[in-house]
């Protein structure tokens, strides 16, 4: 239970920033967006490195003999993490482009409601995989299962959120031109975060006017949820940038208890 | 001592929930309420400036200017436009008068001919019997001079001119405004950082009031039918105002009249001395005397009527122009009130909503609202 909140406690941090990120993200600098980005992106490759460690060490133990000097060598180190920082840093990229970008509650609410969610649900699956799993691979488990669930509701919330949205009215426009007028509205004082913003709103654009010229003809609700969703896929990516960071934080706060070791303990 | 950590370690995990519960509301409400970030963010020494969907930031100070110049470029709009309405005016109708001054002498010259003579006399005849009520002197001037309804339409046309003028100085001092803006934002572009600026001021009803579009209605005001019902009121039933206008016109009508009654005795007698010389024609006495009789009335009528151009063709031609002269100050001072109706109240228009457009600058400036 304490465990629980002071985890909570920990996650909190995560939400503040994103909040004060998206309030006064368009008034940033380059060099500020780019540390910002930087440093989220840093956070973030610690969890994923402790994640792929895991899975790293869960293939060697069943690959490898317990005395091969491969164990060792291949146990993951920096060149992991630089892998690793590789694919966080467009993630980190793409959640202060889409903090900065957001103009309604529901995806920042969705991120402060969440908190409690990871922690609860990670802490249900460690329960459920405690009879199964491996003690010391077991945190690392019920997080990533945690994770995959808690994305999984988090989008559904954020895709039925998108239906009742109102949205700009680009049925009277092309293509093109819903995308200039979106792109065109996108303003920041750092010029990389506003090409970024604009790249953002094109994106945004092209599903909304998909969205106003294909899904008004389809009658069914459950096709038009389908739709909707695959028109906001791309938002998962936010969400999953999002949570690697929560996931980042418990990892780095619980270091030493997930952490499996060296090869040879 | 387990009791007691036990009690410890409750009112720990109730702290944390607590705390946990209290966090969570306070960021739910930061991300629902806009107003603190509002408050944090804002820059009292900032003001956002909207127009036409274009944004810029001003200091303050700077806004305060812009202002002035606005309540400037609505003073020098109206005063302008009133100026230029009042040239156009009086140009048109000077051509428009020289026009129908020029159609005066051939008035007169019907008005001394034969034919003018009778007919005028047919005229007087039907108005005796009550078939016509305008002084038929002045109804046939008014048909030789003014081309029967021509003026209404040469009027109307002026007063077509005088809109499409006034309208295109609205267009050019709301262009010229804008320029102006714009020209200002430059200057001061270096504060156009995005973020909420304390005050903002949306300019976009003050550029459609500059442009006659606004609360005023001035371009609707200018309009054909409007302007046609303000000179319909100067021309009215124009030769029943003419007949009126001028005693001496009057007085001029009935020595017309006298002279015409001296001119028929003067004419009748010729012709009974003309028809004394038929009287040994025998049978064809009769046709005789109709035929020197008839002949001898005209000359005599020719005779009387050219005499009577050579004292007074330039008494009436003098009336006429005098008539002219007060008609044109009447058209004019009716169509200048006109337009001075019109150029005030979108004056009126322009200063009301420079102040109600930058009444938000009152809580910067620290004074308060105006209204």
């Amino acid at each position: 239970m304490r465990s629980a909140l002071n985890d909570m406690l920990w996650l909190l941090p995560v939400p503040l920033l994103l909040v004060v990120l998206s309030r006064v993200g368009v008034l940033l600098t380059d060099a500020a967006v780019v540390g910002i980005v930087l440093g989220l992106a840093l956070f973030m490759t610690s969890g994923i490195w402790l994640r792929s460690v895991v899975r790293r060490r869960i293939f060697l133990a069943g690959a490898l003999r317990a005395d091969s000097p491969w164990y060792r060598h291949l146990r993951g180190g920096a060149l992991m993490a630089l892998v690793a920082l590789g694919g966080a840093i467009p993630l980190a990229a793409i959640l202060v482009v889409a903090t900065a970008r957001v103009d309604g509650p529901q995806l920042l609410l969705g991120m402060v409601l969440n908190v409690p969610v990871l922690v609860l649900l990670r802490g249900f699956w460690s329960r459920r995989i405690a009879g199964h799993a491996v003690p010391r691979f077991r945190a690392m488990l019920a997080l990533r299962l945690a994770l995959a669930v808690n994305l999984g509701l988090l989008f559904l919330a954020l895709a039925a959120a998108a239906l009742f949205r109102t949205y700009p009215n680009l049925s009277g426009l092309t293509l093109a031109e819903a995308v200039l007028s979106e792109a065109g509205r996108q303003e920041a004082a750092s010029e990389l975060l506003q090409a970024l913003m604009q790249l953002a709103a094109s994106k945004d654009a092209i599903a909304w006017w998909l969205g106003q010229q294909v899904l008004p003809g389809v009658i069914e609700p459950g096709l038009q949820l389908a739709g909707w969703m695959v028109l906001v896929a791309t938002d998962v990516l936010v969400l999953w940038s999002y949570l690697l960071i929560c996931a980042s934080a418990l990892t780095l706060v619980h270091w030493r208890a997930w952490h499996p070791g060296s090869p040879t303990e | 001592m387990n009791m007691h950590t036990q009690t410890r370690g409750i009112a720990g995990n109730a702290a944390r929930a607590l705390g946990l519960v209290l966090a969570l509301a306070l960021l739910t409400a930061l991300v629902i309420d806009q107003r603190p970030w509002d408050r944090l963010l804002a820059s009292d020494s900032r003001v956002g400036v909207v127009i036409e969907g274009q944004r810029f930031q001003l200091a303050a100070e700077d806004a305060g200017i812009v202002e002035q110049r606005a309540a400037g470029h609505a003073d020098r709009g109206a005063a302008e436009a009133s100026d230029a309405a009042a040239r156009l005016v009086s140009a048109e109708l000077d051509v428009l008068f020289e026009r129908l001054s020029a159609r005066v002498p051939a008035y007169a010259d019907w008005y001394f001919s034969l034919r003018g003579e009778y007919t005028r006399l047919w005229l007087l005849v039907l108005r005796w019997g009550g078939l016509l009520t305008a002084d038929p002197v002045v109804y046939k001037g008014v048909e030789l001079v003014f081309a029967g309804d021509e003026l209404a339409g040469q009027i109307g046309a002026i007063e077509g001119r005088v809109a499409g003028l006034l309208a295109g100085r609205a267009r050019e001092l709301r262009t010229a405004w804008i320029e102006e803006l714009l020209g200002m934002s430059g200057e001061h572009r270096a504060e156009s950082a995005p973020g909420a600026p304390a005050t903002v001021v949306v300019l976009d009803d003050l550029v459609a009031e500059f442009g006659g579009h606004g609360g005023s209605e001035f371009l609707t005001r200018l309009s054909a039918s409007s302007a046609g019902a303000a000179s319909a009121g100067a021309l009215g039933p124009l030769t029943a105002r003419l007949a009126l206008r001028s005693s001496a016109a009057a007085a001029g009508g009935r020595s017309l009249a006298l002279k015409g009654a001296g001119r028929g005795a003067a004419k009748a007698g010729s012709a009974g001395v003309g028809i004394l010389g038929c009287a040994a024609s025998g049978p064809a006495a009769w046709a005789c005397a109709l035929a020197v009789g008839g002949a001898a009335w005209l000359a005599t009528d020719w005779a009387l009527l050219s005499a009577d151009e050579w004292r007074n063709r330039d008494a009436l031609i003098a009336d006429w122009e005098q008539r002219l002269a007060l008609l044109r100050a009447e058209l004019e001072q009716s169509l200048l009130e006109h337009y001075g109706q019109a150029i005030e109240a979108w004056h009126e228009g322009m200063r009301l909503e420079v102040e109600r457009s930058f009444s938000p600058l009152d809580s910067v400036r620290g004074r308060a609202p105006s209204r």
